[in-house]
Parts: C-alpha cells; structure tokens; sequence
C-alpha cells in the first residue's frame, strides 16, 4: 500500500495526521497538497504562524477554503482552539477538514495538557462527527521532543519532514498504523518545486534491487525445470511404494499348499548342505 | 499475601470458592484469569488476587487493549464487579466493544493429518506443541473477537471519569477506588461469605491528560497498591512505553507486581507473529526468591483471537552460501570414501 498516496488524496478515513519539520525542511507544503486534494470537503485552515494573506497566497485558491486568523488575536483572545473548531462546525454543512499551522505556536501559549486533550476531542467521533481529518503542523526546533511522542501515539499518521545537503530536496518518513494493529514506515525522497508539487525521486525503491532468480542455462547436462504438462504427469504418475501405504493394499498373501514330503517339526532342513 | 483460611473445614472452603478463581496451592494464593488462556498459562496459572498487573505496550500496537478487554470480558462471564478507568476515551466504549464467549471445542486438535507421501516414516513423530504448557481447559473461557458482548449483559460495571466525578487526577481516582472497595465489600475485613472479586482497568496509565498536581504516579501507584493488597481486587493497567522516560519507568515497574512488555516483531520472517511478549516482572509471594522467565513468548493475533505461543524461528530456506558448502563438503567426503574404496 503506498502511503503517502492515500493521505495526500485522503482515499482512507485518517482522522488526525502529524506533520512533524524544522525551519530548514518546511512541512506547509504538504498541507498545500492535502487541501488541493479534498474537494469534496470544506476546509478549515487555522493560522496561527503567518497572516491570512500570505497563506491566501500560499494555498491554492478555491472556493472551499477558509482561513482563520488565529495568530493576531491568540494574545487577546480566550477562544480555545477547540471552540473555534466548535464555532467552524456550527457554520459549515458538509464535512470539514481542519489544517492548523501550526500546533507549536498554540503551545507556546496553551498548556500542553488542554492542547492534548483538545485535540483528542476534536478527532473523536462522538463529540464532532463532522470533521473527517485534522492535520497538524508541528515543528520539532520549537515543541519538545517528548510532547511530540505524546501525539505521536493518538495519531493515525505521522510525517517527518528531513532536510538534505540540498535544500530543495527533502526525505519523508511516514509511518502509518494500520487498523490490524501494525506499523508501516515508509520512506521517500522528493524535490519540491516552485509551484509547490513535491516530485518524488525513485532511489529509494528496494523492489527493482531485488532480481528475478531464474534457472541458469547450460549449467548442467540434465534438464532442470520441468513443462507445464511434465509437471502435470509428474503428479500424475503413481510410484509404486505409495500403493504398498495405502491400507487396502496391504497385506499380500502367500499361499503354499504344503505336499505330502513336507515335515514341519524337522529343525533346521538345510543343516545338511555344507556352506 | 496469604488468606487465612485454617479455620474452615474442608467442606466449607469449598462453598467459600469464589466464582471464577482457582487456589494456587503452591503459592497460597487465589487467582483470576486474564481472560486469555495461553496468557494465564505464561503468568504461572492467572493473575493472583490483590496484585497490581502492568502491560506496556511499544510501538503503537493495541495487544494491550485486547489483553483488557479480555480481561473485563472474563470478569463479565465470572459475575465478578467490574471498574473501567480511562481518560483518552470514553471507558463506556470499552465495554461495548467486548469479544464474545464460545465453547471451548476450537482446543480439541484439528483432526486431519495429510499422510506424508515420501517422508513417511515422520508421520510417527510428535507434532511440537508452542503453546505454553499447562493450558488447561478448565479455568478460564475462550472469546471470539468477531462478535461482541451484549450489553444487557453488562451490570456490575463502574466506569470513571463518570458523571459526577469530570475530575482527572490521580488522587480522585485513588478516592473513587477506595470507595468502590469500602462500601461495596471488597475489602479483607468483611466476612468470607460475603467477598466478591473486584476486576480493575486502568488505561493509558501516564497520559497527559492526567492531573497530577496533588499526586504523582509514583505515589498513586504505591496507594494503589496499599488498597489492592487489602481488597479481594485485581488491577490491570496499560501504559504506552515509549512516552515514559527511563527513570520514570524503572519506579513504575517498581511499584507494580507484574509487568508484561509488549513488543513489535523486528523479523520479517516471523510473519505468523504479531509482536513479542517480555515477562518484565513476575508477582511473587511468600518467597524471596524471584524466578525469571527464559521463554521467548510471542502473540499471534487472528480476527477471532489473540494467542501467547512460544517464540520459533521458521526453518531457514533460501541461504545458498550453506547450501554450496555443503556441497562443497559433500564433494570432498565422496572423493575420500572413493580413495578407500
């Protein structure tokens, strides 16, 4: 299954996904690449990292994006980032994807205890049934490292975004749970372009490593492999200890009608023949 | 912990068996099952009365929660009462979502034996047995995942945070916990005929969510502990291992008596397994001395079960590096016997 395919066109239900980056490899690009893939949704992006305007330029412009502003006011403001989550459903009427850029920036001023348990609201089922996905950004220079294992266990998916010697091209790490309990990682190396499509780079497939194995020619002076139809009378062929297993085969008879010369008391009858 | 029981005849003691436990004669102790057969059988016939049982699980994986939900499933079978605490989720979803009990006819062994066609003379083998010894039928219940509990059948059940208590601290746990014990009689003090067993779930033990301002979970857990060894309860908790740092760790495991460690599979070759189980910490009574286990358990999960097994690697097939030394081997030995010849 190849994960990165299904969170970027949201083919499986995956209600809270982790973007974890650091200043030198951006994860933003990602959440570009969600929303222009949700459009059957409305999505709701809560920025708390730069001005409205610029991520109306960041993103792509469609009619079903919405922006809060969440960074100028989250000083003044006792809006918690649950009631404005609340505030958003009570509006729309289709199902909601909810971007936050990012979830560090709301650390810094929230307890992590309530952003936890926030976050674990707004992706239940019971209590906000109409939003399908919270994807969060979240930078790994600024939160610390063992709040990030904290959501790194209540989420379905977490992306690390990693920097390479060359800047414009980044590695993913993506680790998924299955709903049968396992983890799968994956890794991928791309290269982000300009108009913010990230390009996937194919060195990391360990399938084309891996050659097929087949019977060498001219190896020995026999036959190695058999035909379709060789084979086929192979498992034909009945060999002839398998008949003697069988149960109604066993048991041949000897049958000796013992004539008139014949003397069963007699002990040894060949102890006159001298070997 | 041992039970005063000298003072009742035979007889006696027997109708003062409590429903669902089993007297462990070598250690003096009363025991519950996991729910899971081959589990009890791993913990050395069940998990004793008044302990405190701690499943950490690595790497995301949910053995843990079925271990739990069998666990209670066991307990609702057994009418034992029942205390589900869980902050993340509600613990009201947990007891909906009960695997099911069946009769125990899938331990009878799967009749048809293929004859073997060429290797005949191996029919006569034993066939190795990994499930771990002592799996007796008797005690205990089997449950099918693919079907759930009804909820009819959920009474003795008491779920925290409730209605009345929002609260998530450690210490307003404790406090429900010891009423639960106090006035619903499942302290040691009240008298034998009376007593019930007490099953206790704690999940995502450790969380965030937990307030722990007025008590730390060192101090919770060695409360918990007080209350347990003085209660007919049992306490099964489940924590995530890789959010809890070293120190931490240690106290906790510490505190408890049984620790099981749930572990992904690294080999991709033990396909058949889901995860490893490490016995961290045996409950041991009435000695001093602590035995370890040295059996590599593994869990093999199917949709209708989870299963403890004993850990084997699969016959190692494709190496051709051995397979041409042995030939190579081979070779020499057939031009020596040649020269004897």
């Amino acid at each position: 299954m190849d994960v990165y395919d299904s969170i970027i066109r949201g083919t499986q239900p995956n209600r809270l996904i982790i973007i974890e980056d650091s200043f030198l490899a951006k994860g933003q690009f990602i959440l570009h690449l969600i929303s222009e893939n949700r459009k059957s949704h409305d999505i709701h992006v809560l920025c708390f990292e730069h001005l409205v305007s610029q991520y109306q330029k960041l993103f792509p412009s469609l009619s079903n994006i919405h922006y809060y502003d969440c960074m100028t006011n989250i000083l003044s403001s006792t809006l918690s980032m649950y009631e404005t989550v609340t505030n958003i459903i009570a509006q729309s009427t289709k199902n909601v994807v909810i971007l936050i850029d990012s979830l560090s920036m709301y650390l810094l001023g929230t307890d992590f205890r309530n952003v936890y348990k926030e976050v674990l609201e707004i992706t239940s089922l019971e209590k906000v049934p109409n939003v399908v996905q919270l994807v969060a950004v979240i930078h790994e220079d600024v939160t610390e490292k063992h709040y990030t294992e904290h959501l790194k266990n209540i989420c379905k998916t977490y992306i690390h975004v990693q920097n390479t010697n060359n800047p414009l091209v980044l590695n993913l790490r993506l680790e998924h749970k299955r709903s049968n309990g396992k983890c799968v990682v994956q890794k991928l190396k791309g290269e982000l372009k300009s108009d913010c499509t990230f390009k996937l780079i194919n060195d990391l497939l360990p399938q084309t490593i891996e050659e097929e194995k087949g019977i060498p020619k001219n190896l020995a002076s026999f036959k190695l492999d058999l035909q379709e139809n060789e084979k086929k009378a192979k498992e034909e062929l009945v060999l002839p200890y398998t008949l003697v297993q069988n149960a109604s085969n066993i048991g041949g008879i000897i049958h000796y009608i013992p004539d008139e010369a014949d003397d069963w008391d007699e002990e040894d009858p060949d102890d006159d023949l001298e070997i | 912990m041992s039970f005063i029981l000298q003072s009742h005849t035979i007889s006696q003691r027997k109708n003062l068996k409590l429903k669902g436990t089993k007297t462990s004669v070598a250690k003096n102790q009363i025991l519950i099952s996991t729910g899971i057969v081959s589990l009890d059988a791993v913990l050395d016939g069940g998990i004793p009365i008044g302990t405190v049982t701690l499943v950490e699980e690595e790497n995301y994986g949910r053995n843990a929660d079925l271990i739990t939900k069998h666990f209670i499933a066991e307990g609702v079978v057994c009418d034992h009462s029942i205390l589900i605490a869980d902050i993340e989720k509600k613990p009201e979803t947990i007891a909906n979502d009960l695997p099911k009990l069946i009769q125990e006819e899938s331990f009878q062994p799967t009749g048809v034996v293929e004859d073997f066609k060429i290797a005949w003379r191996y029919s006569q083998n034993p066939i190795y047995d990994s499930k771990p010894h002592q799996t007796s039928i008797s005690f205990g219940h089997t449950f099918d995942m693919s079907a759930k509990i009804s909820t009819d059948e959920l009474q003795n059940i008491k779920y925290w945070p409730n209605v009345q208590s929002q609260s998530t601290s450690y210490s307003h746990l404790l406090e429900f916990i010891n009423k639960v014990i106090t006035t619903d009689g499942f302290s040691t003090k009240i008298p034998v005929e009376q007593r019930h067993v007490l099953r206790i779930t704690i999940n995502n033990l450790f969380s965030p969510i937990w307030d722990s301002n007025d008590m730390d979970i060192v101090k919770f857990l060695y409360k918990l502990r007080i209350l347990i060894r003085s209660s007919y309860a049992t306490c099964l908790i489940t924590t995530r291992a890789q959010i809890i740092n070293n120190i931490i760790k240690c106290r906790i495991e510490h505190f408890v008596d049984t620790v099981l460690i749930l572990k992904p599979m690294e080999l991709s070759s033990c396909a058949d397994y889901n995860g490893k189980l490490i016995i961290g910490k045996l409950a041991s009574f009435n000695t001093f001395l602590y035995e370890p286990s040295c059996v590599d358990w593994a869990t093999k999960l199917t949709r209708k079960k989870l299963c403890i097994e004993k850990l084997h690697l699969p016959p190692c097939l494709n190496d051709d590096e051995n397979n041409e030394n042995i030939q190579n081997k081979q070779l020499c030995a057939s031009t020596t016997s040649r020269l004897n010849f």
